[in-house]
């Protein structure tokens, strides 16, 4: 029997103690051996805790391990990763062999052994199996002969790489997604870029958290800068910017910022290195998240060449205004010689006779006198018909300010009496006192005595009835109202529109311009002209200006 | 003969040029009268005097020129000056061929508007005196018998005594005695001044018919 002893130290001592009875002086008595078992002791509690280990590693392995003989292929030992690897339970493994549960074929086995034979071992094959449920599991399989028992057994392990396999497609197919996917993107992005460059609309985003800034291949077309080596900062774009235009710029962003305004713009000009000049377009929009703007997206378009359109577009009107007006003036001359011949004349025919009267003996100073403040009188009339021509004839750019728009047509009414006398017609006005208009006062009086010309030739053949010619001016709750009305001989609704349009004309010596400008003046002053046919008779322009404040105010 | 006041009529729409011109030929002690337009002129009754006319061409309703085609279509014999304050060279031409004194583009030196006044009231004065002296030589030429004026007509056109005498069946000298009551008659001082009578009768019969 097997006693623990408490040696003379105090230190357990394991024993094997044996009892034999033997004869002690012819009486019964037992002889004990005591044998120090110590060491097999630990042998075997090693064995023990290796057997744990084993057993514990055996079965905890991630990879399955199960052990067949070799001679018949039966299981005898398997862990419970294998278990769950093909679905079958201990019961139904140990004892069966994998041809037998249907793992693999008897020829495939038959491989696996020869090489665990011949070689001793594989490692990593692949092999695809169907499990208890029949769904496919694919394994690596590494096999080793060894001897159990004293017979050759194969301890074969299964990694199951199933999900692996299935991630691994998955990334496949993702990362052939991903591929497709980029390469719509590259397309798209070449398209955008090819669509930019034939819209010269460049784009742009400012992620505000980063301040990063993006441009596009077009941006940098347009601000002439190298999208290799050129990284946007905000500071290099203000540095572009012309130096006039920072302060508006900033401001508008500012304010799209500040009003979480869904969309603004902006247009400004930027100066290259080379000292050129562009006219660009911004449109943007600020996107937000969770309330605070994050990003601004927008676009940027170089509209120099439609500015410079619109420059020569505007130049080259404003200098056929200038002719039509000097046309105009053309067929006026003989009134406006008139206009100052008149004066002039009464002038010197004054002047002379005051010298003549001076010049008698003794001198007529009373007379003299007289002649002379007429003279004065009539200089200054003169001069009022001199200011008044050259303010038509003057080439300049339109120069809005507040004015009174009864007062300008009351001036233009001043340039044209001997037409109206020579045509016997009689005018008569009803404005309103002073009716305050944001406008060029060149440009009304030229719009004005368009009107008031085209009325008069109107009425030039009408011999059966008055000819009247009425001018009105009228407040509008949003406006001013100006109408010019004659009697002549009217025009159809059809006509009533047409004659706005350029080059058309129902004058025999006309050029078909007045009334087309005419529109485009009131419509640069922000207004609109129409015209409406009088019943019977008779036709009346009109045109509504936007009110300004009264510079007075 | 003696003259009344010679008198300058103004015709001009503009009421300054008007009293300036007034006051310019007062300046210069000449009477005028003044209208605004072509038909008070032609209304008023003018007195008979030297007068001329000064004639702004751009008139509302009758122009200026319309005005002198009137007055020469009834015969009156008036001096018209120009002035204008628009003139081309065509209505200036045109006024002058119709026998305008001056045509004077306006503002016009005072010199020059007098000098034209002065030339037009001594052509009217002129005309004016030869009217006088066509009337008297026809009023002579009225007293003259059928047969006188017959032979006068035959003297002046350069037939010799003989010749008449021939032509009408009388004797030589009865023609020289009809001759010589016409001359006197005529107060005529030598053939040559009856000739130059008749030729001025003539050609104010012409005209007339």
């Amino acid at each position: 029997m097997e006693v623990i002893l408490t040696a003379c130290d105090g230190s357990l001592v394991d024993v094997e103690a044996i009892a034999i009875p033997i004869s002690w002086n012819g009486a019964p008595a037992m002889e004990v051996v005591l044998r120090d078992i110590r060491r097999r002791k630990q042998a075997e509690r090693r064995l023990r805790e290796s057997e744990d280990l084993f057993e514990k590693a055996f079965h905890s392995n991630p990879a399955g391990v199960a052990i067949s003989r070799a001679s018949d292929g039966r299981y005898v030992e398997m862990n419970n990763t294998f278990g769950a690897i093909i679905g079958y339970t201990r019961q139904e493994v140990i004892g069966n062999s994998a041809v037998g549960l249907g793992l693999m074929s008897a020829g495939k086995r038959e491989l696996y052994a020869a090489e665990l034979r011949e070689q001793g071992r594989f490692r990593d094959s692949a092999l695809v199996v169907k499990n208890r449920a029949g769904e496919e599991r694919h394994l690596l399989v590494s096999g080793e002969a060894i001897s159990f028992h004293g017979e050759p057994h194969y301890v074969v392990t299964y990694n199951d790489i199933t999900e692996n396999k299935r991630a691994e497609e998955a990334l496949r197919t993702s990362e052939r997604e991903q591929f497709e996917i980029a390469k719509q993107l590259e397309i798209e992005r070449a398209r955008l870029i090819e669509a930019q460059a034939v819209a010269k609309v460049g784009s742009w985003e400012i992620e505000l958290r980063s301040l990063a800034v993006t441009w596009t291949e077009q941006t940098h077309r347009i601000f002439e800068t190298d999208p290799f080596h050129f990284r946007p900062k905000r500071s290099d774009f203000v540095g572009l910017v012309h130096p006039e235009d920072r302060r508006t710029v900033d401001a508008a962003f500012r304010a799209s910022l500040e009003k979480h305004a869904s969309s603004s713009q902006v247009e400004y000009r930027i100066v290259l290195a080379d000292g050129r000049v562009k006219v660009l377009e911004e449109h943007w929009k600020v996107f937000e998240e969770e309330g605070h703007p994050v990003r601004l997206m927008g676009t940027c378009q170089d509209i120099t060449e439609r500015k410079r359109a619109e420059q020569a577009l505007r130049e080259s009107q404003a200098e056929l205004a200038r002719i039509t007006r000097a046309v105009t003036v053309g067929e006026l001359t003989s009134s406006i010689a008139h206009e100052i011949n008149q004066p002039l004349t009464a002038v010197i025919t004054d002047v002379s006779a005051s010298l003549r009267f001076l010049d008698q003996e003794p001198p007529n100073l009373q007379e003299g006198r007289e002649a002379l403040v007429v003279a004065i009188r009539e200089a200054n009339r003169a001069s009022d018909v001199i200011g008044r021509i050259r303010s038509l004839l003057r080439k300049t750019p339109p120069a809005m300010q507040p004015l009174d728009i009864s007062g300008v047509i009351v001036e233009v009414l001043l340039m044209v009496p001997g037409e109206l006398q020579t045509r016997g017609i009689t005018v008569k006005t009803e404005l309103a006192a002073f009716l305050w208009v944001l406008g060029d006062r060149i440009q009304l009086q030229q719009l004005l005595l368009n009107l008031i010309l085209n009325a008069i030739e109107a009425m030039s053949t009408i011999t059966d009835r008055p000819r009247n010619l009425l001018i009105k001016s009228a407040e509008l709750p949003d406006g001013v109202l100006i109408q010019i009305q004659d009697s002549g001989k009217g025009l159809s609704s059809e006509l009533a529109n047409r004659i706005f349009e350029p080059y058309f004309t129902t004058k025999s010596q006309g050029i078909g311009m007045g009334l087309s400008i005419s529109r485009s003046i009131v419509e640069a002053h922000g207004g609109r002209l129409w015209a409406v046919a009088g019943s019977p008779y008779g036709a009346t322009f009109q045109f509504i200006l936007q009110r300004a404040g009264s510079p007075h105010d | 003969m003696i003259e009344g006041n010679p008198t300058v009529f103004i015709v001009d729409d503009d009421a300054s040029v008007r009293d300036a011109l007034k006051r310019l030929l007062r300046s210069v002690g000449l009477r005028c009268e003044l209208f605004g337009l072509a038909q008070e002129f032609l209304r008023y009754r003018r007195p008979d005097l030297p007068s001329c006319l000064v004639l702004d061409v751009r008139l509302p309703g009758t122009s200026g020129l319309d005005l002198q085609r009137q007055l020469a279509d009834a015969e009156i014999q008036i001096p018209i000056i120009f002035i204008t304050a628009h003139g081309d060279i065509p209505m200036s031409v045109r006024a002058m061929k119709a026998g305008a004194v001056e045509f004077l583009p306006k503002p016009f030196r005072d010199q020059d508007l007098l000098e034209a006044i002065h030339i037009a009231m001594e052509r009217d004065r002129t005309r004016r005196q030869r009217e006088t002296e066509i009337a008297a030589v026809r009023a002579r030429f009225e007293t003259l018998t059928p047969r006188e004026r017959e032979v006068v007509a035959m003297v002046v056109s350069g037939m010799p005594n003989k010749r008449i005498a021939t032509e009408i069946g009388i004797t030589e000298n009865t023609v020289k005695v009809h001759r010589s009551r016409a001359m006197d008659k005529m107060q005529a001082l030598s053939l040559a001044d009856l000739v130059k009578m008749v030729e001025r009768l003539a050609i104010r019969l012409e005209k007339a018919s």
